[in-house]
């Protein structure tokens, strides 16, 4: 083996960690008529990190959130769920709309907590829109009860399904840094599926690259930034959303990675198989 | 002038022109059968005929209502059991009210029961099909978020279904009321002693033209009054409450 390879670690690289397994996929497949679907997806998510799910449309990102959070069954592989409370954000808010924002966060607490309700409203900015019905909210507040209603409850695993694909750039951007602050401080485990390459290098610390017909992992990309206390430095998340965007065109994530494609083992490309 | 309000002026004027043509054995005048319509409620006659047609039309209605959200629920929980009813609810439809009647007759003679069969036979298929279509309707997002937060059923049901429901059956009860009024003034006309479709026909029966007149117009009234003053405000009552718009 050459210096080079010897010296070379390579920053998209998984890492292993200590953190406790909260969820474990083991060659999931869900294919539905027509073709859409996964196909034996492969993942681990531990307490206290972010992996992203990112690809473009129609890759399976949505299904496998579904799957996850037992809304569909997978055909073949097993999914072993080591967590206790699992909360969610959804692409749509889905808020009760003849409940006020309390109201919705109070609703999935058990005996009603109002003032934990209280206090995850306050936690997103939202004092002072308590009271109010969700059609009175503007988009990005409606997302916001979302989040609220999602961390009060205490997840230990939390799934995010596009939850920012329909906010303004300036809601988006907030509502992100507001996620990665809260979910830095609760050591949530999460699972953030977007087809938005930049949110996901801000946020995730690993991402699973998927293509598409049935969905299938192409890379799992570890971020170089990942464990970086505070504002995440800019250089590195742009250079890890530029290999996430190579990731998902099918090229290498590193061109500096002097691994061949092979033997990379944040590349995984699965071998073609006839679909059943 | 409000759109209701200049509807029924319309509708009034084109009858009072229409009434000049015409002999009044045919067409009486609106001040005539007005007139007729003030003595017959000072006499009494018509407020006991319309105590009895009220009960006939809030029984059909309320029991229409009960069991069209009963079996619409249903076939919510058990799809099978939609297929099941569906060519019972076609044979209902299809079935014109005169064969509700007679059948009514045989079977629970000449009362009160026919004219109430037939409300039913007419307004429970509107109401369950609304329950039916309303409950496939809900939306599939907020069903996904009360799997995953575990919602228990009673909370689903509660929070979830019965305000949704409540907006498309307060559409649905309009029309099954509507429905139940016009077909047990219908019914009662032929199968019963008493109520105002039985005081139209006797009116027909007697050439009290005038009469017959100022049933009609009662009956088109209290309808109204039915609509404007018990369905219209409990629509937008619930309105109020779940859309918040």
């Amino acid at each position: 083996m050459s210096d080079l390879q010897t010296e070379f670690r390579c920053p998209f690289e998984d890492s292993p960690s200590d953190a406790p397994d909260l969820l474990t996929l083991e060659g999931v497949t869900r294919i539905f008529p027509g073709g859409q679907g996964v196909k034996g997806v492969d993942l681990v998510v531990r307490r206290g990190e972010v992996v992203g799910i990112c690809g473009a449309s129609g890759c399976g990102k949505s299904t496998l959130l579904r799957l996850v959070a037992g809304r569909e069954h997978p055909d073949e592989g097993g999914i072993r769920r080591d967590y206790h409370r699992l909360g969610m954000v959804f692409q749509e808010p889905n808020l009760l709309p003849w409940l006020t924002a309390l109201r919705n966060v109070e609703l999935v607490l058990s005996r009603r907590d109002r003032v934990r309700a209280l206090e995850a409203l306050h936690a997103v900015g939202l004092e002072g829109a308590e009271a109010q019905y969700p059609a009175r909210l503007s988009g990005g507040m409606r997302q916001r009860v979302g989040i609220a209603r999602a961390l009060a409850m205490e997840p230990d695993l939390l799934l995010m399904d596009e939850p920012f694909s329909s906010l303004d750039y300036f809601t988006r951007t907030d509502l992100l840094e507001l996620v990665r602050t809260r979910v830095r401080a609760l050591d949530l485990g999460v699972i953030f599926v977007s087809h938005d390459v930049r949110e996901v290098a801000h946020l995730c610390d690993r991402v699973l690259v998927m293509g598409r017909t049935p969905g299938r992992t192409l890379a799992e990309l570890r971020n170089p930034a990942s464990g970086k206390q505070g504002r995440r430095p800019p250089g590195l998340v742009a250079r890890f959303e530029e290999r996430v965007l190579e990731a998902i065109r099918g090229g290498h994530p590193s061109a500096a990675c002097p691994a061949s494609s092979e033997s990379c083992p944040s590349l995984r490309t699965p071998p073609e198989e006839t679909l059943p | 002038m409000a759109p209701p309000a200049a509807g029924l002026s319309g509708l009034l004027l084109l009858w009072g022109l229409a009434s000049l043509q015409l002999p009044a054995a045919i067409l009486p005048t609106p001040w005539d059968v007005a007139g007729r319509l003030g003595s017959l409620l000072g006499e009494g006659a018509l407020w006991a005929d319309t105590a009895v047609t009220l009960r006939n039309v809030l029984l059909a209605f309320f029991l229409s209502l009960l069991g069209g959200v009963f079996l619409g629920l249903g076939v919510g929980r058990w799809p099978a059991l939609g297929r099941a009813l569906h060519p019972v609810v076609v044979v209902v439809e299809a079935a014109p009210h005169i064969a509700w009647l007679v059948l009514a007759v045989l079977w629970l003679g000449i009362g009160a029961g026919p004219p109430v069969l037939v409300g039913v036979s007419m307004a429970l298929p509107l109401v369950y099909m609304a329950t039916a279509h309303g409950l496939s309707q809900v939306d599939q997002g907020l069903l996904d978020m009360a799997h995953v937060y575990r919602l228990s059923r009673w909370t689903r049901v509660w929070y979830i279904f019965l305000p949704h429901l409540a907006l498309t059956l307060t559409g649905a009860a309009s029309s099954a009321l509507s429905v139940a009024w016009r077909s047990v003034i219908m019914a009662e006309a032929f199968s019963s002693d008493a109520g105002l479709g039985q005081s139209l026909w006797g009116g027909y029966l007697y050439g009290a033209i005038d009469d017959v007149y100022a049933t009609i117009l009662w009956i088109v009234l209290l309808g109204l009054a039915l609509e404007y003053l018990l369905i219209d405000p409990v629509r937008h009552r619930i309105e109020r409450r779940l859309r918040h718009e």
